[in-house]
């Protein structure tokens, strides 16, 4: 607390030499004033104000409200209740008017002077600039309007957007200017791609992996050799003009896009898109928590708001959640076909843990009975296959059955978890979602052997508590990207056991991934 | 640009008038500030329910022009206060022309640098406050819209429980100017006028019997506000790098005026009439961030208990009421809402 106190107080400070000027001026205040009123207004009530936030009793209300990633942002945020200018210039001139003629004259500029000397300006910061225009908006933003309005009158009357990433000194105006554009600007990985586009050694795999994942069809690159010509080596990337020091890159995006969200509530969550750039075949496993349920609407509709197939691995609020939500809250996005796990009712309620989040199930229930979206509600068998849109395989290998009641009846809100493969040419996805005990694990490894084996895993009850590495399984599936659905807090908490299943499969040569972007793309069934 | 007069100038002069008016006061600067607040709190009134139920943000900005209109109309006809310009005194002595020369001269200074300077860091936070607006004129939704592609978002309760935005999506759709001309140009001018309006104030509060001493508080809080850039959250950053976001609007104008304004009303005995001020601010207070709401209830709560001290008696709970009642039924329609969209409470 105390250090929370002390770096909170160096933050809001900087240097100091104003917080001597405000204490100064407050003590003044303290044994010159004679106005009650005016002490109180000012002096007291400074200080009650300063009690209220260097306060145990505060801090932790404040700790149950306000975000942690943010949280010294936030706090710093009670200072704006400190009338910090307004103590200093009644302090001084209560000072000032000690004296009296000139002197007071001198005193008073005397004072300002050495104000002046302690203080910084922003005038003087680097980032204060002459601005080019009114809107205070660089030129290059205009330039680039210029440059798309073909494609960017096309998206208008096509009610899409035009994708393009830029460098983050463009990215915060480029939808102020043009509402045309999208971006995939964010607050968790906006750096990391804005940097690359202006970097001397761009990671081209990440800058891809975002285009394909945002659907950005444009990049906008520094057009200096040493950043370009790496896009310009890559078969993915195509120089089609130069808006000002910037090359306009064209991205080639790949039939199917494999997208894993990373789940809104800072907490974990499954959600993953698969979407077909071509015909805009959209297919979404789970969607995470309820938390997750605007932000996967309006990427929905961003996609034409139809869901040709969203498959509901089982009906956690972490994975059903945002199913629900948009189901019951929004009355324009359709689906085609849910398929779903036929858990029973009544051996759920009867079996069903404190964390089973029985409410969700209930509301899916009544969801799927009413039907009002959905023309289809299909529940799944075990080995059954699907094909979608000519392209996707899936092969489900587990659901709820007497399989699961019989191996699996210890946690049966986890085990009856939909886990299938999901196959586009040569690229495959195990998908696991959170069925992840060691019998179930053994159950699927006997009935389906190789056929487990896949590019991608997606790994069991996002890494915690997961199949253990002794039964196998991980060597039988050997993939070689892992992707654990798990927020920082999970991959490195002391209490999960998601690091050491991560350091085992690290240390078998497998990428792992987690929620360490926004989101993570693949492209899938490409040569 | 006219129409950026009538907003800022005109409306805020006229409802003033009416306000000063209804709560018997002589017309003075201080009612000025009362018409800007009481602009945006009208709207923020108008504003939720329309939100709440996703009526078309032409629809908002009928519906509060006809109430401003209304209004204004009823200033010019049926006030018997006579109008008249402020009081504003000019410096006599020879010592005054010399602190009301460099209040000028910074005055200036700063206006120069409103105008044709910007910060070219700005971050999500002006993304946020200037795309939504953009995105709420050219959907007509109100605050509905994802701010990284403009497709419809719904309701969220922590961004659409404010009606900072939308206020500068009105002020640029009513006026033609473009939204970050509005917001970077418009009210980086006009905020930082009436913050100093402001400071006037506070200097005429604690310096009522000395012209000299007013433009000597003037002078230091103008160096204290360009040379106290201490941090990105200063006062002298808000103000001078970003004065159009609600923050600091917040900060520089709201907090400082509705501190002047509660010592002065809880300071005397209770008055009906102070009842309708009381809530002009708490209300303009709570249409800028959520987290704002939260200032003003513990700005409220700290003028209480310092006033209280003073009186040596409690302030009237009628006051405190009203101060606090913008603030509660906006965080339980926060709640009601995160109930209704989430089935639980999101922060």
């Amino acid at each position: 607390m105390f250090s929370f106190f002390k770096t909170l107080t160096e933050t809001l400070w900087g240097d100091f030499g104003y917080c001597v000027f405000f204490f100064m001026s407050l003590a003044i205040i303290f044994a010159m004033a004679t106005d009650k009123i005016k002490r109180t207004a000012f002096l007291w009530y400074t200080v009650l104000i300063f009690a209220f936030i260097y306060n145990p009793v505060m801090l932790w209300v404040a700790r149950k409200f306000l975000y942690e990633d943010m949280f010294t942002s936030y706090y710093l945020k009670l200072f704006n209740l400190v009338p910090v200018v307004v103590v200093i210039g009644y302090g001084l001139v209560l000072l000032i008017n000690t004296q009296t003629g000139v002197k007071k004259i001198l005193i008073a500029v005397g004072l300002m002077g050495v104000m002046v000397i302690c203080g910084h300006t922003v005038y003087r910061e680097l980032w204060f600039q002459k601005a080019d225009n009114l809107a205070k908006v660089p030129q290059e933003i205009y330039q680039l309007q210029d440059f798309f309005s073909k494609e960017l009158k096309q998206a208008k009357a096509d009610d899409d957007r035009v994708g393009i990433m830029v460098p983050l000194d463009y990215s915060v105006y480029l939808r102020q200017i043009e509402p045309g554009f999208k971006q995939q600007y964010s607050r968790y990985d906006w750096q990391h791609t804005s940097d690359y586009l202006i970097s001397k050694e761009p990671d081209i795999d990440y800058v891809y992996e975002t285009a394909i994942g945002y659907d950005m069809d444009y990049a906008m690159v520094s057009a200096s050799a040493s950043t370009v010509k790496p896009y310009n080596r890559d078969d993915r990337f195509k120089t089609i003009g130069t808006v000002g020091n910037y090359a306009i890159l064209k991205v080639d995006q790949p039939k199917w896009v494999l997208m894993q969200y990373q789940d809104e509530s800072n907490d974990q969550g499954n959600c993953y898109f698969l979407k077909n750039n071509e015909d805009g075949t959209l297919i979404v496993i789970d969607g995470g928590t309820a938390k997750n349920g605007p932000s996967i609407a309006s990427d929905i509709r961003a996609m034409g708001a139809h869901v040709d197939a969203w498959i509901i691995t089982h009906y956690h609020q972490d994975h059903v959640g945002a199913f629900n939500y948009i189901m019951t809250e929004c009355d324009d996005i359709t689906v085609d076909v849910v398929y779903d796990t036929p858990l029973d009712r009544d051996y759920f309620l009867e079996k069903a843990y404190e964390w089973d989040d029985v409410d969700y199930f209930l509301a899916y229930e009544k969801i799927a009975k009413e039907q009002k979206y959905v023309s289809e509600y299909h529940h799944v068998t075990r080995g059954e296959e699907i094909t979608i849109d000519n392209d996707v395989n899936i092969k489900f290998f587990n659901t709820y059955d007497d399989k699961t009641i019989e191996n699996g009846w210890d946690d049966i809100g986890n085990t009856c978890s939909l886990v299938f493969k999901l196959q586009i040419g040569e690229d495959d996805l195990l998908f696991m979602s959170d069925c992840h005990t060691e019998k179930m694990a053994q159950l699927m490894m006997d009935m389906y052997g190789d056929e487990l084996s896949a590019k991608y895993l997606q790994v069991a009850h996002h890494g915690n508590n997961s199949i253990p590495t002794n039964t196998g399984f991980y060597e039988l599936v050997d993939p070689e990207v892992a992707i654990f659905d798990a927020p920082e807090w999970l991959m490195t908490g002391e209490d999960y056991t998601a690091k050491d299943l991560s350091k085992y499969l690290r240390k078998n040569d497998v990428d792992v991934v987690w929620y360490d972007r926004w989101r993570h793309s693949w492209p899938m069934g490409e040569e | 640009m006219i129409m950026m007069l009538i907003h800022l100038v005109v409306v805020p002069l006229l409802l003033g008038r009416l306000i000063a008016y209804v709560s018997g006061d002589k017309w003075g600067l201080v009612h000025i500030v009362y018409g800007l607040l009481s602009g945006m709190a009208i709207f923020f009134v108008v504003y939720i329910p329309l939100m709440a139920f996703e009526a078309s943000f032409t629809v908002l900005c009928v519906v509060y022009s006809v109430i401003i209109l209304a209004l204004c109309a009823m200033s010019l006809i049926k006030s018997p206060v006579p109008l008249k310009a402020p009081e504003i005194r000019l410096p006599q002595w020879r010592t005054e022309w010399v602190y009301f020369g460099i209040f000028v001269v910074l005055a200036v200074l700063q206006l120069y640098f409103a105008i044709f300077y910007t910060a070219t860091n700005q971050t999500y936070d002006d993304y946020e406050y200037v795309v939504s607006a953009v995105d709420t004129i050219t959907s007509d939704r109100i605050n509905a819209s994802y701010s990284l592609d403009g497709t419809y978002r719904g309701v969220i309760p922590k961004s659409s429980m404010n009606s900072w935005s939308t206020y500068t999506a009105y002020l640029a759709k009513t006026s033609g100017l473009s939204v970050p001309v509005v917001c970077h140009t418009v009210l980086s001018v006009a905020f930082l006028v009436f913050a100093y309006i402001v400071f006037y104030l506070i200097a005429s509060f604690l310096f009522l019997d000395s012209e000299e001493n007013r433009l000597i508080f003037m002078d230091i809080v103008s160096i204290a506000v360009i040379f106290g850039s201490y941090s990105h959250n200063a006062i002298s950053f808000r103000l001078l790098a970003t004065a159009w976001q609600g923050k600091a609007v917040l900060a520089a104008v709201v907090i400082p005026f509705a501190i002047l304004e509660m010592a002065r009303i809880f300071s005397e005995n209770y008055e009906k009439k102070q009842l309708l001020l009381l809530l002009i601010i708490s209300l303009s207070g709570v249409t800028f961030t959520m987290l704002g709401t939260g200032l003003m209830l513990i700005l409220c709560a700290s003028m209480y208990i310092v006033m209280s001290l003073y009186r040596k008696k409690s302030v009237s709970l009628k006051y405190v009421a009203v101060c606090i009642l913008p603030a509660l039924v906006q965080v339980m329609m926060y709640v009601l809402l995160s109930y209704k969209i989430y089935g639980g409470l999101v922060t």
